[in-house]
């Protein structure tokens, strides 16, 4: 069993004065295996304390990241194919079609992506697409216009748990200041 | 007095005498014990006076003598209960009285006196008046400091419970009364300090030092007499005032002594009762001046304020629970405040040499009692920050490079941050002036933590139950916690308390400005402040406008360097802004129409109100970047700051004036639609943004991605075709002129098209416009295989969502263009993406070379993309023209072009999807068309 971190989109400092409290207090060093985070970053401070949370931290880099970090990463972790990208180079813009296209072409059994601010966890055909929305709640451009309006973003993070064949995504959100934790189980395709 | 400064002996030796004179002690002891059960008076006396005569000793430092005089006192004890039994058997106290005066050396007789005259009062057979009087005065026989000193204190120590204090048993006509107690305890007082004082002649010069730290642990022998005179039950207010306080303040004057003026001074104020000081506050500060300049005085003054302030909060917290609540007003009455405050300025004026360390110290104990007796009174505050600054302000930058001064200075300046919290203490006009006495660097040290309170302070408890505020000018805390800056004034005032993050410092050549750091430092300071603006907003739209027009001037007054950090912030700030003003626009206008019609209505009016302002406000706009250009522009800002102010004023009388209207359908919330329009805001943001395109603060792919994000928004949300068309405009320049490199070109192209695809503001001939600039673009993309997939993403821009359908039918996409779907464009996009992979093939055929068999993905890549707008049923994409793609890679294939391993996985994995859609396609629709291409099975993985 293998503890995997998908965080992203923090847009610290840019449209974010800094994380949750509440999420930090979860995020201690020590339970966590690795980290991925999906981009968007933004500032180095922050980039540091990602990296005290796990042993390793896989980084791709967001449309607003300045430090140098791939567009796209492919890991192996506990036997699974993980893909992960931020995704804004995805058109059209969180278009479900457009995200397995990608997945398939990375070959991956999980694809993880950001630039939404929503989380979103998807099965497609024996592939898991996992958002893990925005650890901030970061202003979202694309929700401009949507019609009704959207409210701000929900603060979000993700833990997988990674065990042979299954996948258990627990989701963290902050709702009216209070951390709410969801489970969802998948299984690799039989 | 010759004796008094002759040097002690050796350690060693003293130690040896130490030695000899305790075995003298103990042998005459013994004998004396031995008398003693012989019932042998005489003998008694005679080995107790033998014992008694060690003390006669000056070759002992005190500690030693101490350790003497502990021996004999113990064995003193075995004496007292002797005549005690005396007495029992018939012999009266007056005789043993008399007996013990015939003891041959002054000492042992006035131990041996002090001994039975204390039986004696207890006896009720003499007055203590009479006896108390004849001790204190034959004390004054022994003028020897140590050994004065000491037999003093055993007198004290005796004496104490002997007192003809009111109500005990020893007060009477004839026995004395209160004030017998108190000349008693006041005269043995005042003999034993001037003995104190004399003791630091005693030993040679050399080790003074020494000296004085063993003098210091004397000190409470002096002070048990003031301690028993404060546990008189018969000491009244009047008695302290008249009697006691000035001659305890006439000796601590006339003594001239460092350490007895430090040490009395804070015996009297931890051991008199409060209210005391409260009735004498004057004559206690008034001594002080007069103190020797060696005196801590800001101790003692700090210590006096801190007792109040003690006393007046616990009187405060328990005034419910039968507390005294007329302390507060007491101390109010007799203005206590400004008489602290002006002692401190005599003490500072009266003494130069006053460390500047020591000063501020006063002013921080007057600021905790300030806050303790005024609580939550600012100007008090603002009071002490004044009084602080003319007392310390004549010593130059930096209290004239006194660290110590600087650090207590900071100690002071953090005072109000954590009792009041940083939104409160921005009230404070005497801050900054006062902040300015700090080097710049630590005065930047104290603005981080200014900044990092704003972030971090834990929310109000009541403001956490609380339900979101109304259209007023608080808004909540971010969801990270902090407090927000809602106030336009505030937000001014916060920028001038945490200056040397946002500017150079003003004193040329001073150190720490932006020049000293290398950017990556100064970027991780810069970004506290990026951080800082998201606490900077109110939510009333009109005021954080007025808030971010604050903080870009000061963010530009900062200079290039600051803004590469800076203004990405800003502008989202300003993009939140925006989202948050057209949902105010749509809540004015439900709320004052209540009709389906009125949204409409109201939009068309916005507009006409629109055009008028943003002529005005560019205006407005520009002063201001001349202002902030022009170095010496704080005169200028100062005058837009007032002609700002006045604006608020004016939208403060407006709205008071819809208030008035009677509104009868919605009388809950009064509505008035902001006056910030759209164009003024998206405005504000592309001239924010200009500095980023280049030049010391650029940061062009930052710039590229800020002018995507409000195009879009001015597309979607504004719906300002213009504004959106430049945004994107600008967008492309850049692309096209400053992109540093092949992969933030291709990048940022992406980019470029995913915002266009969604945009739906452009009418026709803006559109091509910038989608014929977005593909050109894609060309200008060097690799054929980039050049191919920016194509494929490029055909998206002709066919555009149609989600929304159920939106568009309420009137939600009023504004909007409707969604672009043109599958000739879309095909046409497509090939010309296969007319790239082929030229890419011809590129192979010239060189042979594996690397560029990549061409093969290039064409999986085409594939990919037309078998999506297959699947999105795109008129004009058939099985025909993805058959004929699949074709030319597998008859090159079998012509034995060798890909390169990722194009290989790329052509294995559409061929694996083309299979997997025409067995178990969603719908059987799918499956058919997936069914009949004829596409060779995919390789296994490799």
């Amino acid at each position: 069993m293998v503890l995997v971190l998908c965080i992203g989109d923090l847009h610290i400092p840019h449209r974010a004065p800094d994380l949750p409290a509440k999420f930090k207090e979860l995020l201690k060093p020590g339970k966590i295996h690795s980290t991925i985070c999906v981009g968007n970053v933004c500032s180095k401070v922050f980039l540091d304390y990602l990296r005290t949370i796990s042993g390793e931290l896989h980084v791709v880099a967001g449309d607003f990241d300045e430090f140098a970090a791939p567009e796209q990463l492919v890991l192996d972790i506990a036997g699974f194919r993980v893909g992960v990208c931020h995704g804004h180079q995805i058109v059209p813009w969180g278009d479900a079609e457009a995200t397995s296209l990608l997945q398939r072409q990375m070959g991956a059994d999980i694809l993880v992506t950001g630039n939404t601010h929503k989380f979103e966890a998807r099965k497609a055909g024996s592939c898991l697409a996992l958002n893990p929305g925005s650890a901030t709640g970061a202003f979202s451009v694309a929700a401009a216009g949507s019609s009704p309006p959207q409210p701000p973003p929900t603060p979000s993070f993700v833990l997988m748990d990674l065990d042979g064949q299954k996948v258990t995504v627990y989701v963290y959100q902050l709702v009216d200041g209070e951390v709410r934790v969801e489970k969802i189980d998948y299984n690799k395709a039989a | 007095m010759t004796m008094d400064s002759a040097a002690f002996p050796s350690a060693d030796e003293q130690q040896r005498i130490l030695q000899e004179a305790s075995t003298a002690i103990k042998r005459n002891a013994f004998h004396m014990r031995k008398a003693i059960e012989e019932d042998n008076m005489r003998d008694a006396l005679k080995h107790a006076a033998a014992m008694l005569g060690e003390l006669r000793t000056s070759q002992l430092q005190p500690q030693k003598y101490y350790e003497l005089y502990m021996l004999a006192f113990d064995q003193l004890s075995y004496l007292e209960s002797f005549f005690a039994d005396e007495r029992g058997k018939g012999r009266a106290y007056s005789e043993l009285y008399e007996l013990v005066q015939h003891a041959g050396n002054v000492l042992p007789r006035l131990y041996l006196m002090v001994a039975v005259g204390c039986l004696y009062i207890k006896s009720h057979e003499a007055s203590p008046r009479d006896v108390l009087k004849d001790l204190v005065e034959m004390c004054k026989g022994v003028q020897h400091p140590t050994r004065g000193l000491f037999l003093r204190a055993y007198l004290c120590q005796r004496a104490k419970g002997l007192l003809p204090d009111t109500g005990s048993e020893f007060e009477g006509p004839a026995s004395g009364s209160i004030h017998d107690a108190l000349d008693f305890l006041m005269t043995n007082f005042i003999e034993m300090n001037k003995l104190w004082v004399r003791l630091q002649h005693q030993g040679s010069a050399r080790d003074k030092e020494k000296r004085e730290r063993e003098r210091q642990q004397l000190q409470d022998l002096v002070g048990k007499n003031l301690t028993y005179l404060s546990q008189l039950d018969g000491l009244s207010f009047e008695l302290y005032r008249d009697q006691v306080l000035p001659r305890v303040l006439d000796q601590i004057t006339s003594c001239k002594d460092d350490l007895a003026q430090l040490y009395l001074m804070q015996a009297l104020i931890q051991g008199f009762p409060d209210r005391f000081h409260l009735g004498t506050l004057e004559s206690l500060l008034g001594v002080l001046p007069q103190l020797q300049p060696g005196v801590k005085v800001h101790s003692v003054m700090a210590a006096l304020m801190d007792r109040l302030a003690r006393y007046a909060s616990s009187a405060a917290s328990s005034a419910a629970g039968g507390g005294d609540p007329r302390v507060l007003e007491e101390l109010a009455a007799i203005d206590a405040f400004s008489k602290f405050k002006a002692a401190i300025a005599q003490i500072i004026a009266s003494q130069p040499n006053l460390p500047a360390a020591d000063a501020v110290e006063m002013y921080v104990a007057l600021l905790s009692y300030a806050g303790s007796v005024h609580p939550g009174e600012l100007a008090y505050v603002d009071e002490v920050l004044a009084a602080a600054h003319a007392a310390l302000g004549d010593r130059g930058p930096g209290l004239g490079g006194d660290a110590r001064a600087e650090r207590q200075l900071v100690a002071l300046l953090s005072v109000p941050l954590a009792k009041y919290g940083v939104d409160v203490a921005l009230a404070l006009k005497e801050y900054p002036p006062l902040t300015r006495l700090l080097r710049y660097p630590t005065h930047k040290e104290l603005a981080v933590k200014i900044v990092q309170r704003v972030l971090e302070a834990p929310p109000p408890a009541a403001a956490g139950a609380a339900p979101a505020a109304p259209a007023g000018s608080s808004a909540a805390p971010p969801v990270s916690g902090g407090c927000v800056i809602s106030d336009v004034d505030k937000v001014k005032m916060l920028f001038r308390f945490i200056a040397p993050l946002v500017a150079d410092p003003d004193v040329p050549g001073e150190a720490g400005g932006a020049a000293d750091l290398d950017d990556e430092d100064l970027d991780e300071e810069q970004v506290l402040v990026a951080r800082l603006l998201h606490h900077l907003r109110s939510d009333d739209p009109d005021t954080h406008f007025t808030i971010l027009s604050v903080a870009h001037d000061q963010l530009l007054a900062g200079g290039p360097r600051r803004l590469r950090t800076t203004l990405p912030s800003l502008v989202f700030c300003g993009l939140a802004l925006h989202r948050r003003l057209v949902a105010a626009r749509a809540a004015a206008a439900a709320g004052g129409g209540g009709s389906a019609a009125a949204p409409a209505a109201a939009a068309t009016s916005k507009k006409a109100e629109a055009k008028k302002e943003t002529a005005a406000a560019a205006a407005a706009a520009k002063k201001k970047e001349e202002a902030a250009e022009s170095k010496e522009g704080g005169e200028e800002s100062k005058e837009d700051d007032k002609a700002e102010s006045k604006e608020e004023e004016k939208k403060e009388e407006s709205k008071e004036e819809k208030k008035e209207e009677p509104e009868p359908a919605k009388p809950a919330v009064p509505l008035t639609p902001p006056k910030l329009t759209s164009e003024q805001l998206l405005q504000f943001l592309l001239a924010a943004i200009g500095p980023l395109y280049g030049g010391p603060a650029g940061q062009p792919v930052t710039a590229l991605r800020l002018l995507l994000a409000a195009g879009y928004v001015a597309s979607e949300e504004a719906r300002l075709e213009l504004l959106a068309y430049t945004f994107f405009e600008e967008a492309i320049s850049l692309y096209d002129e400053a992109l540093p490199d092949q992969r933030t070109r291709a990048t940022g192209l992406f980019d470029i098209i995913g915002g266009l695809q969604r945009c739906r503001v452009f009418g026709p001939e803006h559109r091509d416009a910038l989608t014929s600039a977005a593909t050109a673009a894609c060309m200008r993309l060097v690799a054929r295989r980039e050049q191919c997939r920016a194509l494929c993403a490029a055909a998206w821009l002709w066919w555009q969502s149609e989600a929304d359908k159920a939106a568009a039918a309420e009137g939600g996409d009023k504004g909007l263009q409707p969604p672009v779907r043109d599958g000739a464009k879309v095909l046409a996009t497509l090939q010309r993406a296969a007319k790239v992979a082929g030229q890419g093939k011809a590129q192979w055929g010239a060189t042979g070379r594996v690397r560029d068999a990549t061409y093969i993905g290039a064409y999986a890549e085409v594939i990919d993309a037309m078998l999506r707008m297959w699947d999105a049923e795109v008129p004009g994409i058939d099985a025909s023209k993805v058959q004929a793609l699949l074709d030319t890679v597998q008859a090159d294939l079998a012509a034995g072009v060798a890909p390169d391993a990722h194009s290989a996985r790329r052509w294995a994995s559409t061929l694996a999807f083309i299979a997997s859609q025409a067995a178990a396609g969603a719908t059987p629709a799918v499956k058919d068309r997936y069914g009949k291409l004829k596409a060779p099975p995919a390789p296994a993985a490799a």
